[in-house]
């Protein structure tokens, strides 16, 4: 009978969502529905009552606030530049070579900021006109963007990787060196992706640099990617030799971008104001789901649906490497059509216990969500990323046209995920 | 009506803005302590958990809702006809008004029995007060709500968004 509530609540979960309620509402309804048809309305009163506050007031969870802060505020200041400067003197050279220095800038940045829209916006602003002026493809410019732009979430420090890790219990710092591996990797397979399609097709990539592309020296270069490299050295060097906690690394990294900012007289009250604004409003759209699904997940608790799903799903018998392939699946097609957080939140209930039954490695799993995520946003219909690459710089490029060049992206990320699947120790490899 | 409502709910995530500027100086301070003078700054966990964060997770959820910010999925709405659009966004809002209603009234009755019980933490033999925390609750969800009653009846606040991706 409670199972049935707890079906019943997800159907209502999706019939709502379908009509754009926000998720955090969805949740907290449905939540508060289900409880008290279940138990009465004293302990959904009590739920409702006490999850807001009880959630919220964590030490652990500001270190979201913090990384969102100093990404927002290291994009704002323009940290940017320099580092894709560096990247075009070193890799030019390369067939495909600007668009090989914009992944290189995006992984890059991504080691200072936690989102990968902010990423894909300020690499796309400087790398999209660059490469179209290089002789590049309008489509594939923007696609090699979006695709960069994706490992802004899974180079730490990444926000879907510490609601990750608070949601599943397991330590922030492992996911983030998981992380490391994949968002490397990740960059390298889309290295390959542009290198062969420059030997295919050097009329959307041309294998040699235009002349007079980039006359800047090393030296110079140096000079202005040097507050990227110092922030990035100092917050994930902290952070990894256990001199920070997540919280005090986000902290320390946010006060020495304002400082750096200010030091280069790119500090201004309104961009300190727009920052600050860009950072509570982020932070509050993702908390205020996340109350929903601290509810939500209370709900199925107590409607058993979990523990059905886990015994269910060992009575069918299925292999591990099935249960894995159907969890990826569904987060693909999540993807297709939500935002990242929005898609962790509500999936995250139903599939953490059965992760644990399985006995599979939970940092493994959220190295493994994060991916899934990102890649939904370079699908269609819903590609985020390839919507803000489009609207930041691609404007005579359709987004027919973008998506259709992100597809060798995609299989790249798709042989990245099958490493994961195969190899699911290369995680570790870090600790 | 729209100039008291923006004032509200910018003054609102002000707040929360400051509480991040705090966390972040305050978080810095007890790593300079800590690493410096080997000392640490007493309750600096407690202070960011009971009264930053919790001022900086909800007191801009009105300016979050006025801008339309709040995150949910774009499956159906942009197929459907504008006035099919405006008729879900006014259904979406009074469900948005419910809930936080009830959220307001509850996390209230919460923030009064706090009040009347002097809730307060120890840290080191000292008494910090947190009741006051638990007040920033119901403002949130009673501006956010009152954002979306309008939106709702007039569709006032952030009608200019609402085409927004």
């Amino acid at each position: 009978m409670n199972v049935e509530a707890g079906f019943m609540g997800a159907l209502a979960l999706l019939l709502l969502l379908i009509l754009r309620v926000p998720v955090a509402i969805a949740l907290i309804l449905v939540s508060f529905v289900g409880i008290a048809s279940i138990l009465g309305f004293g302990p959904a009163f009590g739920i409702l009552q006490n999850t807001p506050y009880s959630f919220a007031s964590s030490w652990t969870l500001s270190a979201v606030p913090m990384f969102l802060l100093m990404g927002f505020m290291a994009y704002r200041a323009g940290f940017t530049s320099g580092l894709f400067e560096l990247a075009k003197v070193l890799l030019r050279w390369l067939p495909g070579g600007l668009a090989i220095s914009t992944i290189a800038a995006s992984g890059g940045f991504a080691a200072l900021s936690g989102s990968s829209i902010a990423n894909s916006a300020t690499i796309g602003r400087m790398a999209v006109p660059e490469m179209v002026s290089g002789g590049y493809g309008r489509g594939f410019a923007c696609a090699t963007v979006a695709a960069g732009g994706t490992l802004g979430a899974l180079i730490p420090p990444s926000i879907l990787m510490i609601v990750f890790g608070i949601f599943a219990e397991v330590s922030v710092n492992s996911i983030f060196l998981g992380g490391i591996v994949v968002g490397v990797l990740s960059a390298f397979s889309y290295v390959v992706v542009i290198l062969t399609t420059a030997f295919i097709r050097p009329d959307i990539v041309p294998r040699r640099a235009e002349p007079g592309e980039s006359t800047i020296k090393l030296g110079v270069a140096l000079r202005n990617a040097w507050p990227a490299i110092a922030l990035a050295g100092c917050v994930l060097g902290g952070l990894f030799t256990g001199i920070f906690t997540p919280t005090e690394a986000g902290a320390v990294g946010s006060m020495m971008t304002f400082v750096v900012a200010g030091f280069l007289g790119r500090l201004t009250k309104e961009m300190a104001w727009f920052v600050l604004s860009e950072t509570v409003l982020t932070t509050t759209a993702i908390f205020i789901v996340a109350v929903g699904a601290t509810m939500f997940t209370r709900f199925l608790g107590i409607t058993g649906l979990s523990s059905y799903l886990v015994l269910a799903t060992a009575g069918l018998e299925l292999t591990q490497l099935t249960q894995i392939l159907l969890i990826v699946a569904i987060y693909l097609v999540l993807g297709m059509f939500m935002e990242p957080f929005g898609a962790l939140l509500i999936t995250l209930p139903v599939f953490l216990p059965m992760i644990r039954a399985e006995g599979i490695d939970m940092v493994w799993f959220g190295v493994l969500v994060v991916k899934l995520l990102e890649i939904g946003m370079i699908t269609p219909p819903i590609g985020l990323n390839v919507f803000v690459v489009k609207r930041v710089a691609g404007m005579e490029a359709s987004l027919m046209r973008i998506f259709a060049a992100v597809v060798p992206f995609l299989v790249a990320d798709a042989f990245v995920v099958a490493c994961m699947i195969v190899a699911p120790g290369m995680v570790r490899i870090f600790g | 009506m729209k100039r008291i409502i923006n004032t509200v709910s910018t003054a609102l995530a002000s707040v929360g803005a400051v509480a991040v500027i705090l966390l972040m100086l305050h978080v810095c301070a007890d790593v300079v302590a800590r690493n410096v003078f080997v000392v640490a700054i007493p309750g600096t966990s407690d202070i960011v958990a009971r009264y930053y964060m919790i001022a900086l997770t909800f007191l801009p959820l009105a300016l979050t809702e006025q801008k339309l910010e709040m995150i949910s999925v774009d499956l159906v709405n942009s197929v459907l006809p504008n006035v099919f659009q405006k008729l879900l966004l006014r259904a979406v809002a009074l469900i948005s008004v419910g809930v936080y209603g009830v959220l307001g009234y509850l996390t209230w009755l919460t923030a009064i029995k706090s009040f009347h019980a002097g809730t307060f933490i120890m840290v080191e033999n000292t008494r910090i007060f947190v009741w006051p925390t638990y007040f920033m609750l119901p403002l949130a969800f009673a501006a956010a709500g009152f954002i979306c009653l309008m939106r709702c009846i007039c569709a006032v606040p952030g009608h200019q968004n609402l085409h927004k991706a």
